[in-house]
């Protein structure tokens, strides 16, 4: 046989093409880059938080609660920034991305664009409605002031309450009849003849309700268009086909390796045919010495380079080469294997990693055909690791002697199988608790809506909130608040039955499929995993926790439109349970009232917001009586905050405390009650020097105070301001709140004791891991949990309770104080006992505090801004 | 309105844990101080204001962003129209470099969202620099000092993007921290006067505060100028930079709107309005009322609102800002 060189040129150019297929393929193949789909993710979600965040703001700036607009135009860069970023990232994709992404990220900028729009709007038009309805109450004040000292005010007083009444009524439901009736009165009060002195604050009244009936319908569309412009629900689009994409481009990868594993074979025999040519031919062997040696080297340290395993053997099926992948994967090195049988360094095993598969290579060599496995098997290496791998084997045709010997190359597929694994379950479920995610929720939803709709199935959907979840979050960081829906996954899917679905919504929300389920049972269910997680602590570093959950049901019928609708249901009666008290299950109803009832949350925030301004809270007080000398009067009283609705009935603080909590409201009704009662305090020392010293008022502060850093500035400047002893003022605060937040309550107690203040603990021995932490809470009294109290006459264990505590406190150093008094033989057990103060009904009823103490008279809460002004004036 | 109501609670379902960030202080005042600092790379501000001075930066090498920003003159020339490359009056009223950063927008018709933007505009603009980029940007690198510090603080060539880095990373650091009015924000009550502090009662009671908000007290919302009264018809001879942000947007309902100047140093920001035509405070806070409120305010209140508005004038560089440089 002749060897010229023009040929060695040509196999040199072949090798070469095959190497540049398989960088080719091997480049192309290449998946999302792992960054970029991070930041894709991260961009996505924040983009949907800084939508949600607006749309909380905006709904703050219509009812007053956030007098700037900084904060807002903040949130506006932010959603522009990252649909920007968003627009960044998945240009770096371009290659792979198609034009259902470009679309889908149109929909996004389109959207922040159309909602900035709208925002602009409602800014602008918003700032004058607030305006007018400052001007339009001032007005109506002073009218109705000035009014009322002449004789002939009473008419226009009349008009201009009617007037407000009736704006009030139009802002709370602006629809055409209240409109209306603005109208009329504005038209009677015009229609009054005017003496001079009103006719200045009646123009501005009357030209300020046109302003509102003008302004609050072009800012209430604003508002809602706004709304309507569902970014997120955009963005969670343009998620969507992302991660399509990325899925399919996983799944491209996939193709472009087994064309480049494809090609390696090629590649391979390619090389086994050179060498076996070149082995074949002596003459051409020496004549090529120099050129072949390159080339064989070469030639190894391709077949060593491949990504494969590949073993060659001859025609009895011994192994005559092997590369580095090859041993890897069988254990056995090339000295081992060179020279034995194929079958015995190749251990198949199929899937399920029993059953020894076949030597491929025998029936091969016998007839002559290539062979690969249909689907990845198990390679059993010496050393017992496992690989999956897909195995072919080819012939190799020698000149003319039949057949030369076999190649066998076997692809690792292992990270591969676990990636597809990983990648589909990641797709549907929640990285952090293993729970389904809400896409694979909704569709899941989505089949069991058809199923009711065709087949008449009947399911309940149940969407649960946790409670106080924020708790956790804010006292201990989010790692805590993590564990804890990690730990309560756990619990939540061992109390369900195997055919309902599980699935974590977002944040501490989850939803919960019950299949072929009815009410009645759901409720069962759901009041099951209610109670499990009711009974559930979750500790952290120390602290523990109560955590509480409200659920709402909702019924799968043939009756229900879509997911949105059946999940929109289900939240909405999750908010009802929240509302109805915590730790509840409400079922939805078509004709839900509790849409009612959160409408009337938002306008509790406004009635909040407008009592602190125009005093509409009432303080009333309950007397804490000295338990062995009750019939002399009161000294300490616990001072309660009742509102006095427009129609003069009197509401109890359960009424809007929830709402005042929701949105952070209960700091500034602290501050309000701590500015009244300093004032009136201040005043009556003032006016009657002397007389009062032995007066004791305890004042109550929310988790919301005792979590803001500026209190103790606040109570520390009014004191002063108001020439207060501190003495004569006592804080509670609940065991609970001071324990989980001790790191902020330790010292704002300390600060202020060390002013004066006094200092109690509410609701002492409700949590029962307390005692430790009365150690480090340096307060004076220590307030015994009502729950044990009432029942001390009764209950012996109970009784036992009290005085534990009690002894307990008094070795401490610590005043005592009985909650639930509420009957004389109570009072007898616990002066045996030896506690130091009652408080209860039948101790005293709460009263308001100018009757309990007539020379503390209820001034306007001062301002802080003008307080020098005041003082003087007090003087 | 029981359905936005319904829309409103729906939104806020979610926010149910209280996640809505809401401090006592943001309720209590709409006005908020300047932050007292900022962190930006000093090389690249030095940069800036070289840039910002320089002359070179306009086609006939006349006309510098600090020839009509005069940064010793509260930020702005003092005229009611600046002169244009062609020694012509402008068409508007050149608005203050300070505290630009923390305007939502720039410019009058608030058409810029960036600094950036801003510059870019105003270095083509033909009645300003009237220039182009490879104009410009052969000139800057021709000459060394330039060539040097690009490199030094960019660590490459003179370059558009660095050029309006450099000039938009300089006016942010133009902010004039603790105003006398921001010291009482912190506490001192004692930082202004009992005349100011009442015209500070008096802006939030007229309703001045109700655009007049924020760190800038202003420009951080579009209004309309003229919203009880017709402005332009009482003032006359209406111009295309009245139209204000219809100007750029086209929509009816945007004629005559603009963005909310800042209060920030107004004290020193004579004359007022986008059209430079009102000549002391006093009297731009008699026509606000006139025309924005539908009042004609009490001379004594005018002068407590303008005493408020003196205690706006921030420090820059630790000095306060003055009337004369």
């Amino acid at each position: 046989m002749k060897f010229r060189t023009a040929p060695n040129i040509w196999h040199l150019l072949g090798i070469g093409l095959l190497l540049t297929i398989l960088t080719a393929s091997y480049l192309m193949g290449r998946p999302i880059d792992s960054d970029v789909h991070a930041r894709i993710l991260d961009h996505g979600r924040s983009l949907i938080e800084a939508n949600a965040n607006l749309d909380e703001q905006i709904v703050l700036l219509r009812s007053g609660l956030l007098r700037h607009y900084d904060p807002v135009n903040e949130t506006v860069d932010n959603l522009r920034r990252r649909s920007a970023a968003l627009g960044i990232e998945l240009s770096k994709i371009a290659g792979q991305s198609t034009q259902a992404i470009a679309q889908a990220l149109e929909g996004v900028r389109a959207a922040v664009n159309a909602k900035e729009e709208q925002v602009e709007r409602f800014k602008s038009t918003n700032a004058l409605l607030q305006n007018s309805l400052m001007y339009f109450s001032m007005a109506a004040q002073q009218l109705i002031v000035v009014a009322d000292h002449t004789v002939a005010g009473t008419p226009i007083t009349r008009t201009t309450g009617t007037l407000v009444a009736r704006m009030l009524a139009y802002t709370r439901a602006p629809h055409e009849q209240n409109t209306e009736l603005v109208r009329q009165s504005l038209a009677a009060l015009e229609g009054l003849a005017l003496p001079p002195k009103f006719a200045q604050d009646a123009r501005l009244l009357a030209q300020h309700a046109r302003a509102v009936l003008d302004l609050a319908p072009a800012t209430n569309s604003a508002l809602s268009n706004l709304l309507a412009m569902d970014v997120a629900k955009r963005a969670r689009e343009l998620l969507s086909v992302y991660l399509d994409q990325y899925a399919a481009a996983e799944q491209q990868t996939q193709i472009y390796r087994r064309g480049s594993y494809a090609v390696s074979i090629l590649l391979v025999f390619y090389l086994i045919f050179l060498f076996a040519r070149l082995q074949t031919s002596a003459q051409a062997l020496t004549r090529a010495n120099r050129a072949l040696s390159t080339q064989k080297e070469r030639a190894e340290k391709t077949l060593h380079a491949i990504a494969d395993g590949v073993i060659a053997t001859d025609a009895r099926g011994v192994v005559t080469d092997v590369n580095t992948v090859a041993e890897e994967l069988t254990g056995y090195g090339q000295g081992e294997a060179v020279g034995r049988n194929v079958r015995d360094i190749l251990h198949l095993v199929d899937k399920d990693g029993k059953t020894r598969l076949a030597n491929p290579v025998a029936p091969v060599l016998q007839s002559g055909t290539a062979y690969r496995t249909s689907q990845p098997v198990t390679l059993l290496s010496k050393f017992g690791t496992r690989s999956a791998v897909e195995v072919s084997v080819a012939p190799i045709g020698s000149d003319e002697a039949g057949l030369g010997g076999a190649v066998l190359v076997v692809h690792n597929v292992t990270q591969t199988q676990e990636l597809i694994s990983r990648i589909s379950h990641e797709a549907r479920h929640d990285s952090l608790t293993g729970l389904r995610n809400r896409s694979e929720f909704e569709q899941l939803l989505a089949e069991a809506i058809r199923g009711a709709k065709t087949l008449g199935d009947s399911h309940m959907l149940a969407y649960l909130d946790l409670d106080q979840f924020k708790v956790v979050n804010d006292t201990c960081g989010h790692v805590a608040g993590d564990e804890l829906l990690k730990q309560l996954s756990t619990i939540l899917l061992t109390k369900v039955r195997t055919s309902d679905i599980l699935a974590r919504l977002g944040g501490d929300e989850f939803g919960l499929l019950l299949q072929g389920c009815g009410v009645a049972q759901g409720q069962e269910i759901a009041e099951k995993l209610l109670g499990e997680i009711r009974d559930f602590r979750f500790s952290w570093k120390g602290h523990s926790f109560d955590v509480g959950a409200s659920i709402g049901l909702v019924p799968i019928m043939a009756d229900v439109v879509d997911v949105a609708e059946a999940l929109s249901h289900a939240d909405i009666a999750c908010y009802a349970a929240k509302d109805l008290g915590r730790n509840r299950i409400h079922v939805h109803t078509p004709d839900d009232s509790e849409l009612v009832r959160r409408h009337s949350e938002l306008q509790w925030v406004s009635e909040i917001r407008r009592s602190l301004e125009e005093d509409g809270f009432e303080l009333y007080c309950q007397p804490i009586l000295k338990l062995d000398a009750r019939d002399r009067p009161a000294t300490h009283f616990e001072i309660l905050t009742r509102y006095r609705a427009r129609d003069g009935e009197l509401v109890l603080p359960g009424a809007f405390i929830p709402a005042a909590e929701r949105y952070n409201l209960m700091g500034a009704i602290d501050r309000w009650v701590i500015a009244t009662v300093f004032a009136g305090l201040g005043n009556l020392t003032r006016s009657n020097p002397g007389a009062h010293d032995d007066l004791l008022l305890t004042i109550n502060l929310s988790g919301d105070s005792i979590n803001d850093p500026s209190l103790r500035d606040y109570v520390l400047i009014q004191a002063q301001h108001h020439r207060l002893n501190p003495r004569q003022i006592c804080f509670e605060i609940t065991e609970t709140k001071a324990i989980s937040n001790l790191q902020r309550t330790v010292p704002l107690i300390e600060t202020l004791r060390g002013a004066g203040f006094r200092f109690a603990l509410d609701d002492f021995g409700s949590g029962l891991s307390s005692f430790g932490y009365l150690k480090t809470l340096p307060v004076d009294f220590l307030k015994i949990d009502g729950s044990f109290v009432k029942d001390i006459v009764e209950d012996t264990l109970d009784h036992a309770f009290v005085s534990a505590i009690n002894t307990l406190g008094h070795v401490m150093g610590k005043t005592t104080i009985a909650e639930y008094v509420e009957g004389e033989a109570i009072a007898q057990a616990l002066q045996k006992l030896g506690v130091d103060f009652g408080q209860g009904f039948g101790l005293g009823r709460p009263i308001p505090l100018r009757e309990a103490i007539p020379g503390l008279s209820r001034g306007r809460a001062p301002d802080i801004w003008s307080s020098s002004a005041d003082a003087q004036t007090a003087d | 309105m029981l359905i936005l109501g319904v829309v409103v609670c729906t939104r806020l379902g979610h926010a149910s844990d209280g996640r809505i960030p809401l401090d006592t202080a943001t309720i209590g005042e709409p006005i908020q101080p300047i932050p007292q600092s900022t962190e930006l790379p000093p090389q690249r501000v030095a940069l800036g204001e070289r840039l910002f001075h320089d002359v070179r930066l306009s086609k006939t090498n006349t006309l510098a962003c600090a020839t009509c920003h005069i940064i010793a003159l509260g930020g702005m020339d003092r005229r009611a129209r600046s002169r244009t490359a062609q020694g012509e009056p402008d068409v508007i009223n050149t608005p203050t470099v300070f505290n630009t950063a923390f305007n939502f927008r720039q410019t009058w018709r608030g058409e810029f969202r960036t600094l950036e933007e801003q510059a870019e505009a105003d270095l083509s603009n033909p009645r300003h620099a009237n220039t182009d980029w490879d104009e410009l940007l052969s000139k800057l690198r021709a000459i060394p000092e330039y060539r040097r510090d690009f490199s030094k603080s960019y660590g490459g060539d003179v370059t558009r993007e660095t050029v309006l880095d450099a000039l938009a990373t300089y006016q942010r650091s133009l902010i004039t921290p603790d105003a006398a009015f921001d010291r009482f924000l912190r506490g001192e009550n004692k930082a202004i006067s009992s005349g100011a502090r009442r015209g500070y009662q008096l802006f939030k009671s007229y309703g001045c505060v109700s655009c007049h908000q924020g760190v800038n007290v202003g420009g951080n919302m579009f209004q309309k100028l003229g919203i009880f009264r017709d402005y332009f018809t009482a003032r006359g001879n209406v111009t295309m930079p009245d139209l204000g942000r219809f100007n750029v947007t086209g929509q009816e309902s945007d004629r005559h709107v603009f963005k909310v100047p800042s209060l920030r140093n107004v004290a020193l920001t004579a004359p007022y309005l986008h059209d430079g035509s009102i000549a002391t405070l006093e009297e731009a806070i008699q026509v606000m009322g006139r025309y924005q409120l539908d009042r004609e305010l009490p001379a004594q209140d005018v002068m407590s609102i303008a005493a408020f508005l003196r205690t706006l004038t921030g420090q820059y560089q630790g000095k306060t800002l003055a009337d004369t440089p």
